[in-house]
């Protein structure tokens, strides 16, 4: 990242079984739906009959008024009535997916970046200067799309980087730890640092080689 | 002899009407042309100004009369003040502060180094977080949770509050032999 | 002094707590600054470890959980010598790997696989356990599936050794086999799961 051109300083051998998974459209599906669907809250409510402060009596006699029958002000086919079946109360779709299946969305979403050539790999985050435009400068040679998500080991962003990122929303930083299925699939391509991938394979492996899989 | 009567006033309005259909019959190129149909005319008052005639008048008869169709011309439905159309379209900020990382930390529970799960991040009312359950269990949750509060701010809200969730226990158990007696929530607060 | 509008603190609902932590926390300057007797001094109050913690500042509970332990007992070292002892007893995070046997098939009938027997155009991945990914299952009403999961590589020409196996075995001119290209897997009409076993295991699976 020190220079506007990319230059190659190595390779490296990627696991096979997080950036090698066949790529399945169903469960890339069933982690944004469930990312979506997790936090969502429902705050519509509608008064029913009984909700309502209004008087309980009957607003007139059953007979010789020559109007219509009518036990109380408050059924629902009077105006300012109350709801028969609206909306209750303030609630949440929340369900929780299955780890193992977030933990291969993961692996779909990072194997199927890296089949379309929109992983990239660097040392790391840092840029000699904080002005943005050399940060766009730097993606628009390297053909790195409109929007890029930078992925680095630590919480702890370098400064220029952070500064330059700060002036545009579709260049982003994360850290390991809040890599997600629904933020890949945002950005056009995904650029990561050595110690990055490294962790990142580390907590993926681990996870799919654990002794007790409900932990 | 009404019916005899009658007929003879009918057919006198006939001919009086053949007679006005005459006068509707126009010349060009010295040739007749018939006005299709007399039923298509306007019955209504055609008239906009009266020529003033010499002779004293009663006042105007028509005062205050307010003609609701429209005579003018060949525009059925009137002129419309307003335009109805689409609003301006709007761009959306898909990339703005909330939009950019949206699902970020959702699965700190694999990738993180602490204990932390999604869950724990929620950002919600504390009666739903992580809370899937129909109405009488989310309203046992809230009268559980913050009944005291709503008891000495809201005392009405707190009475329907437990009305309601006495009356979704009977529909609930409507049709079973035996009522429902797991339910998810704490005691109630007296 | 008007009459308070709200006579029950308790009716603030949730500011009452906080009430009182304001009130304490006057009490406790003014009690400081009596016993100083000056004005400015000993505006220090001991911290209470109970009190209101606010939101604003960041709070690490290992950093404050490590100084109140060495407060708490400042004659007590902290030693980490016998701690294999205990790593021993305590159960892995993730499966070991198998160790090597003086002879195989084990005594409960495991084999490795074996590298040099496997075909290069297909695979298949073992399970978390080094286990064979074969499940045989019987549904309800009596019908019965085996399946291999964990399939990499041509899916085809796996299939179609599986099949030539399968009817030479068992003498049948064919068996029922539906193939799951996307989800990488294949799936039996009846019970083969020991044939498929030993098909596996002579390919070195």
């Amino acid at each position: 990242m020190d220079t506007i051109s990319s230059e190659k300083l190595g390779i490296i051998d990627l696991h096979p079984d997080v950036f090698g998974t066949p790529p399945r459209m169903d469960i890339l599906h069933e982690n944004v739906v469930w990312q979506h669907k997790y936090r969502y809250i429902n705050y519509e409510k509608e008064l029913s009959k009984g909700d309502l402060d209004k008087r309980r009596r009957k607003p007139f006699p059953q007979k010789g008024m020559g109007k219509k029958r009518a036990g109380s002000t408050k059924a629902c086919n009077w105006k300012y009535g109350g709801s028969a079946h609206g909306p209750r109360g303030p609630y949440s779709t929340y369900y929780m997916l299955s780890k193992e299946k977030r933990e291969l969305g993961l692996r779909i979403a990072l194997s199927v970046k890296y089949a379309q050539d929109d992983l990239h790999i660097v040392d790391s985050l840092e840029i000699p200067s904080e002005d943005p435009e050399y940060l766009q400068e730097l993606i628009d040679t390297r053909y790195w799309g409109f929007s890029v998500l930078f992925v680095d080991d630590t919480d702890i962003m370098p400064v220029n980087m952070s500064l330059a990122a700060s002036e545009f929303g579709q260049y982003n930083l994360l850290p390991v730890y809040g890599l997600n299925v629904y933020s890949i699939l945002k950005h056009q391509t995904l650029v990561m640092t050595l110690a990055a991938v490294e962790k990142l394979e580390q907590k993926l492996l681990e996870q799919m080689h654990k002794a007790d899989v409900r932990k | 002899m009404s019916w005899l009567t009658k007929g003879i006033t009918y057919a006198r309005q006939l001919f009086a009407r053949s007679s006005s259909c005459s006068q509707c019959i126009t010349q060009v190129d010295n040739k007749t042309l018939l006005v299709e149909s007399m039923r298509c005319r306007s019955v209504g008052p055609e008239y906009k100004f009266p020529a003033p005639s010499p002779y004293k008048t009663p006042g105007p008869n028509r005062h205050g009369y307010k003609q609701n169709w429209f005579d003018g011309g060949s525009l059925p439905r009137g002129i419309p003040t307003k335009v109805h159309a689409l609003k301006p379209y709007r761009v959306r900020k898909t990339w703005g502060a909330t939009k950019a990382l949206y699902g970020r930390n959702d699965n700190i529970d694999i990738l993180g180094d602490t204990d932390l799960t999604p869950r724990d991040l929620l950002r919600a009312p504390a009666w739903l977080k992580g809370f899937n359950g129909n109405e009488m269990q989310r309203l046992i949750r809230l009268m559980g949770m913050e009944g005291h509060k709503i008891r000495q701010l809201y005392p009405t809200y707190y009475n329907q509050n437990w009305r309601r969730i006495k009356y979704l226990y009977k529909k609930y158990n409507q049709h079973r032999g035996k009522p429902i007696t797991n339910v998810i929530g704490t005691q109630k607060v007296y | 002094m008007a009459a308070p509008l709200v006579r029950n603190i308790r009716a603030f609902g949730i500011f009452g707590n906080k009430i009182a932590q304001i009130r304490q926390q006057k009490l406790l300057f003014l009690a400081s600054r009596a016993a100083s007797g000056s004005k400015w001094k000993g505006t220090e109050v001991d911290q209470d470890p109970f009190h209101y913690h606010d939101n604003t500042v960041p709070y690490f509970p290992e950093e404050s959980a490590k100084k109140s332990l060495e407060a708490e007992y400042p004659d007590v070292e902290i030693s980490t010598e016998d701690w294999h002892y205990v790593e021993r007893v305590l159960p892995p995070k993730t499966v070991p790997e198998p160790p090597q046997h003086e002879s195989y098939p084990t005594a409960s009938g495991w084999l490795p696989p074996n590298t040099s027997l496997q075909p290069k155009e297909y695979g298949i991945v073992r399970t978390r356990n080094h286990m064979l990914p074969l499940y045989y299952r019987k549904h309800f009403h009596g019908k019965e599936t085996t399946r291999i999961l964990h399939i990499v590589g041509d899916i085809w020409k796996f299939k179609k050794d599986v099949h030539d196996y399968l009817t030479k075995e068992k003498g049948v001119r064919s068996v029922d086999i539906q193939v799951h290209e996307v989800g990488r897997f294949l799936r039996f009409r009846g019970n083969h799961l020991e044939n498929v076993a030993e098909f596996l295991l002579q390919k070195g699976f």
